[in-house]
């Protein structure tokens, strides 16, 4: 072996980075950018506070002190909730739209059942679609409870009940979900994701690469010296990786229902609707971004600035409702953000076409809007 | 008639000056030939011809229409074989020769078929139609090139150095093609920076720096020169530039 060949090797490597600033920047910027979405993202999480809803309806027999407030008042002290108060019906659509995490529902009994040392009825409601964001929600709002209402109730009671409370809160909890069942997992709510993320990702990187090899092996200078025009060109991308790409969202909706057995309630036409309009929106990006890159090596550059923050902020592991309105404002301007959103409003809680409209709408601007500019990244002269 | 007529045409890249005063015309039914080495400025002038470069000043009209304002009738006129082999090596032979076809709107699908039949059988590869052509090897993908530029029945064949890289007996092969071609009634234009195959031109234009430094049969220039072959000729004009009649 000799030294002097291998740093021959390793100093020409360290050139040839010197000449290609993108990738240089790659290497040195990326990381920090998507480092900084990470820290946001889990920090925030942390750091956020869980919205509840109450809903009292709670009413005690005379010259009672209502319990139910107590409990009301240590979860808005805690400074981990953010609480709101709302009539049940109003309280379960806060949930149902997303404004609040949790609702806590206290029945008409609560301060009696106690009282006569029963268990007091307590209705959770959560939304269920997303088992990854209902459980910290419930967890953070059991914690403060347990922490500081036995302490705070054993002031005000009589000693053998308080005994009670040293043991645990005789709480009669009745946890509903809006959506899913208790036997809704994770997986359930990641697989609609996935089908979105996926089509997004290999249909960009197919045609990023494709589009680029027709640049740079002549065939587009042959396609630009024929009666083809530039819309032709983009609308036959669109129709070639659109088709592909259902074909690959049927193969995925097929694996994920009937062997990953994950939930499925809404119309596998919507879905497919769905990815088809990902997909076409990511060819289009494909096309407009390829006119970018001089190799391979500089397409496939592109995934970490176009995959990966979409990837973070399309609502896979922080709900849109927990972010910084700033952070929300960009995760609206991606197009995966508003394909879970349609994808879980279809598969989990089996809306509509109809109702998820609105994020359909959005997704078809998006790839018109991106064919704009890919047909007008095909210049005619090349030159 | 003229099929290509060029009245000081000039193209700048950025600071570079691709072509500089650039004169020329091409009769129809001839093989016209733009002689000169790489970087001379054959290549712009191809492109300009089939509407891929605007040229930055002077006229260029192809079948008497303008350009770039008559692109769009001159272009389905045109077979444009460019210098990479700009083939999709995914497709099979045939199938790279019949997308041509279609992109040239060629819709009737006996008549495609049988274009795309004729294409292949010109060059010699009907026997291997069913190839993939990434497994073709570099002369047969070269000829696949010229298939696709020929399936269209383009009246005017621009040919970028067709035979760059091919080797002596397949070069003979082709030059066999356009003659056939030429006796159809196609006029062809083609590059070249070797000076063989000049002769095998009806007239040739000595291209240098963006300029045309003569034009004229490769007997007419020999004469005007005063050197025995087409390379004398070449650097005896080149040490004179503007000498060009």
């Amino acid at each position: 072996m000799s030294p002097a060949r291998v740093s021959a090797i390793a100093l020409r490597i360290l050139a040839q980075f010197l000449h290609d600033r993108r990738t240089l920047a790659l290497m040195l910027v990326v990381p920090v950018l998507v480092m900084t979405i990470f820290g946001y993202v889990f920090r925030a999480q942390e750091d956020g506070t869980v919205a509840v809803v109450a809903a009292n309806e709670d009413s005690p027999s005379s010259g009672r002190a209502r319990l139910s407030e107590v409990m009301i008042g240590v979860l808005a002290d805690s400074g981990k909730v953010s609480l709101s108060r709302a009539p049940r019906a109003e309280a379960e659509e806060a949930v149902r739209g997303g404004r609040a995490a949790v609702a806590l529902v206290f029945g008409p009994g609560f301060t009696d059942e106690l009282w006569t040392n029963r268990a007091a009825p307590l209705t959770v409601i959560v939304e269920g679609s997303n088992p990854g964001q209902a459980g910290p929600a419930l967890g953070t709002v059991s914690q403060v409870l347990m922490e500081n209402v036995p302490a705070l109730l054993k002031s005000m009671m009589p000693k053998a009940l308080s005994a009670i409370f040293a043991r645990g809160a005789p709480l009669q909890l009745d946890i509903r979900r809006l959506y899913g069942s208790s036997g809704f997992t994770t997986l359930d709510f990641f697989a609609p994701l996935s089908i979105a993320f996926l089509a997004f990702f290999l249909v960009f990187l197919l045609t990023s690469v494709s589009f680029l090899r027709e640049r740079t092996h002549g065939t587009m200078e042959r396609l630009a010296a024929s009666p083809v025009t530039r819309l032709e060109i983009v609308l036959g991308y669109m129709l070639g990786f659109g088709l592909f790409s259902l074909l690959q969202a049927v193969v995925l909706v097929l694996f994920t229902v009937y062997v990953l057995k994950v939930q499925f309630l809404g119309s596998v036409f919507a879905v497919f609707l769905v990815t088809a309009l990902v997909a076409l929106g990511a060819v289009n990006v494909g096309i407009f971004l390829s006119a970018f890159a001089r190799n391979e090596l500089q397409a496939v550059q592109f995934i970490p600035i176009v995959i990966i923050p979409q990837f973070l902020l399309s609502g896979l592991f922080w709900p849109l409702g927990d972010m910084p309105p700033w952070v929300r404002t960009i995760a609206r301007c991606m197009p995966l953000t508003w394909a879970n959103e349609a994808m879980v409003d279809i598969m989990v809680r089996g809306r509509s076409l109809g109702s998820a409209w609105l994020g359909l709408a959005v997704l078809a601007g998006f790839a018109l809007l991106a064919g704009a500019l890919a047909s007008w990244s095909i210049r005619r002269e090349v030159a | 008639m003229h099929v290509i007529e060029a009245d000081s045409l000039s193209k700048r890249f950025g600071r570079v000056v691709a072509l500089d005063g650039f004169q020329l015309s091409v009769r129809r039914g001839e093989t016209f030939g733009l002689l000169g080495p790489n970087g001379s400025g054959k290549t712009t002038f191809i492109r300009i011809a089939v509407g891929l470069v605007i040229p930055t000043g002077g006229r260029i009209a192809v079948f008497g229409r303008e350009l770039p304002a008559g692109r769009a009738a001159v272009v389905p006129r045109i077979g444009y074989m460019p210098q990479a082999q700009a083939l999709y090596g995914d497709l099979t032979a045939r199938g790279n020769v019949a997308f041509f076809a279609r992109v040239f709107g060629i819709s009737d699908r006996a008549r495609r078929s049988a274009r795309i039949d004729e294409s292949l059988a010109l060059v010699g590869l009907e026997g291997r139609r069913g190839s993939l052509a990434r497994t073709l090897s570099g002369g047969m993908r070269q000829r696949l090139s010229l298939a696709c530029a020929l399936v269209h029945e383009p009246e005017l064949l621009l040919l970028d150095e067709p035979t760059v890289g091919v080797d002596p007996e397949l070069r003979r092969g082709f030059w066999e093609h356009f003659r056939r071609l030429n006796a159809r009634g196609v006029t062809i234009v083609v590059s070249s920076h070797v000076m063989d195959e000049a002769d095998r031109c009806d007239r040739l234009a000595l291209v240098r720096e963006g300029r045309v430094l003569a034009t004229g049969t490769s007997g007419e220039l020999k004469a005007l020169s005063g050197a025995a072959d087409l390379e004398g000729a070449f650097l005896a004009m080149a040490g004179a530039p503007g000498a060009a009649p």
